[in-house]
């Protein structure tokens, strides 16, 4: 999926539906390894690897955006 | 919630995505500048104290995971996978993350399995606040989820 895809700028339900179904065929599922990726610390502006947040304990990821 | 738990060795994070419901106020993001102004702007309005994470503009990690807009996963050491959901409901969080941490602490005395299960759960729809919500990026955003509304 090219970038402009994923950064819709008009949000169509129609487009909701596959999504749907491809989060419940996606083979990152409890009792498989979550992948890491770099993000960004908002405060600080820091990389942070996602595999340190998990390397003391649980960790809980909520995604979502202010919209 | 997680305040419960702090001393389990929990945390939460929010992993900031593309905008759900782009609108006039909130655009969607062209550049990172615009996705840590609207992530400033949402850590204010809301008040969040938890550590908030931006994704980068491609959504690498929201792709990934699944590219939903509001989902909620559970990630012990090694990477391991304890719960995810399609959207984000505190009570059935709760209830996973209360049988995750009994799972792990009971593993250390008895001759414990892993096994993956399934359920189907249920969350509140509220659309009067949701309107509302998305009042907050536009006019736009209303009328992209609900259709052409009065005076349209």
């Amino acid at each position: 999926m090219i970038p402009e895809d994923y950064n819709y700028s008009v949000f169509v339900m129609e487009r909701e539906a596959p999504v749907i179904q491809a989060f419940a065929e996606n083979p990152i599922r409890p009792g498989t390894r979550a992948p890491s990726f770099a993000l960004e610390d908002l405060d600080s502006g820091n990389t942070v690897e996602m595999k340190n947040l998990w390397r003391a304990g649980l960790v809980i990821i909520e995604f979502g955006s202010f919209t | 919630m997680v305040g419960r738990y702090a001393d389990r060795a929990v945390r939460s994070v929010f992993l900031y995505t593309r905008e759900a419901h782009p609108g006039e106020s909130y655009r969607q993001h062209t550049t990172m500048d615009d996705k840590r102004h609207h992530a400033r702007a949402f850590q204010e309005h809301e008040a969040i104290e938890r550590q908030i994470l931006l994704d980068d503009v491609e959504g690498t990690a929201h792709r990934a995971y699944g590219m939903l807009p509001n989902m909620t996963w559970i990630i012990g050491r090694g990477g391991v996978v304890y719960y995810r959901a399609a959207w984000t409901d505190v009570r059935d969080l709760e209830a996973a993350l209360i049988d995750s941490i009994d799972g792990l602490e009971r593993r250390g005395s008895e001759p414990l399995a892993p096994f993956h299960s399934e359920r189907l759960s249920w969350r509140v729809r509220d659309m009067e606040s949701f309107r509302r919500q998305l009042a907050v990026s536009g006019p736009q955003a209303i009328t992209d989820f609900f259709g052409p509304q009065d005076g349209d």
